[in-house]
């Protein structure tokens, strides 16, 4: 059986693929710069300058997705301390700006390689490799950040009868070695990329 | 261990290497290769276009000499 490539088709994705990841990646810049000041901003500001009492809000409507939780300020009474929940959110984000960031770019060196029709090469299994690592790590790490936020919301709302619990996100981490296997066929193409050069 | 001789035979033909790579359509880097004996493998095609341009074996070519 004769194995046909549409190289138009090919040349139409990996175009999309580029502008995506280009624009991906000037997203992720932007979000860690934004998360990363406030983070700064936010560690250095007394305590005080950011509590206020919950009667002088207006009302206002919070949506926790990570928790599912939906708080309406209008039913807390007493302080609310914005100062431990404005943290733990800018370093959740500085977090996630920072792993987007670094997979974003191996990406895009791989894609770099694939416009120059030299996609089997030890180089892109190393990234793929690197990649599955970082995001089986991130199935375990970032509910940590998720947990210290949820914990920072039950806290500083006086939020009652709620508690924070710890929940690996393991679709990440399945994703992680889906890659991870992606990886080790890449392996295998560079092998047979180098038989086929090394053919005369 | 399979030892390449293509330099011998050239040199009997008196021909140049980059005369055979231009014969045989091969480019003059992968034939240099090929000679100092840096290739994995040679396809049929290849052996078959350098012995008709040599007007040789593929025997006068290859040599198998034990490690």
């Amino acid at each position: 059986m004769h194995t046909t490539f549409n190289e138009n088709k090919f040349k139409k994705i990996l175009r999309f693929t580029t502008v995506i990841t280009k624009l991906l990646f000037i997203i992720s810049i932007i979000g860690l710069a934004i998360f990363g000041l406030m983070f700064l901003i936010v560690l250095f500001i007394p305590k005080d300058v950011l509590t206020f009492d919950a009667s002088q809000i207006a009302s206002l409507r919070i949506e926790m997705t990570t928790t599912g939780l939906i708080i309406n300020l209008s039913d807390i009474t007493g302080s609310i301390a914005l100062k431990s929940f404005l943290i733990a959110l800018s370093a959740m984000g500085v977090f996630q700006s920072v792993v987007s960031l670094t997979i974003i770019k191996r990406l895009r060196s791989m894609l770099i390689d694939v416009k120059a029709k030299q996609p089997f090469s030890k180089q892109n299994s190393d990234h793929l490799v690197f990649i599955s690592i970082l995001l089986i790590a991130f199935g375990f790490v970032m509910p940590i950040f998720q947990t210290w936020l949820d914990w920072t919301v039950i806290h500083n709302f006086n939020l009652t009868g709620l508690s924070a619990s710890y929940t690996i996100n393991w679709l990440s981490i399945f994703v992680g070695f889906l890659i991870l296997v992606l990886a080790y066929i890449f392996q295998y193409g560079a092998y047979l990329q180098d038989e086929v050069d090394q053919t005369v | 261990m399979i030892i390449v001789r293509l330099d011998r035979v050239l040199a009997d033909r008196k021909m140049q290497l980059s005369k055979l790579a231009e014969i045989v359509q091969i480019s003059l880097a992968n034939l240099s290769n090929l000679k100092t004996g840096k290739v994995r493998a040679i396809r049929f095609s290849t052996l078959e276009a350098i012995c008709e341009a040599l007007d040789c074996q593929p025997g006068d070519i290859l040599e198998y000499q034990s490690v």
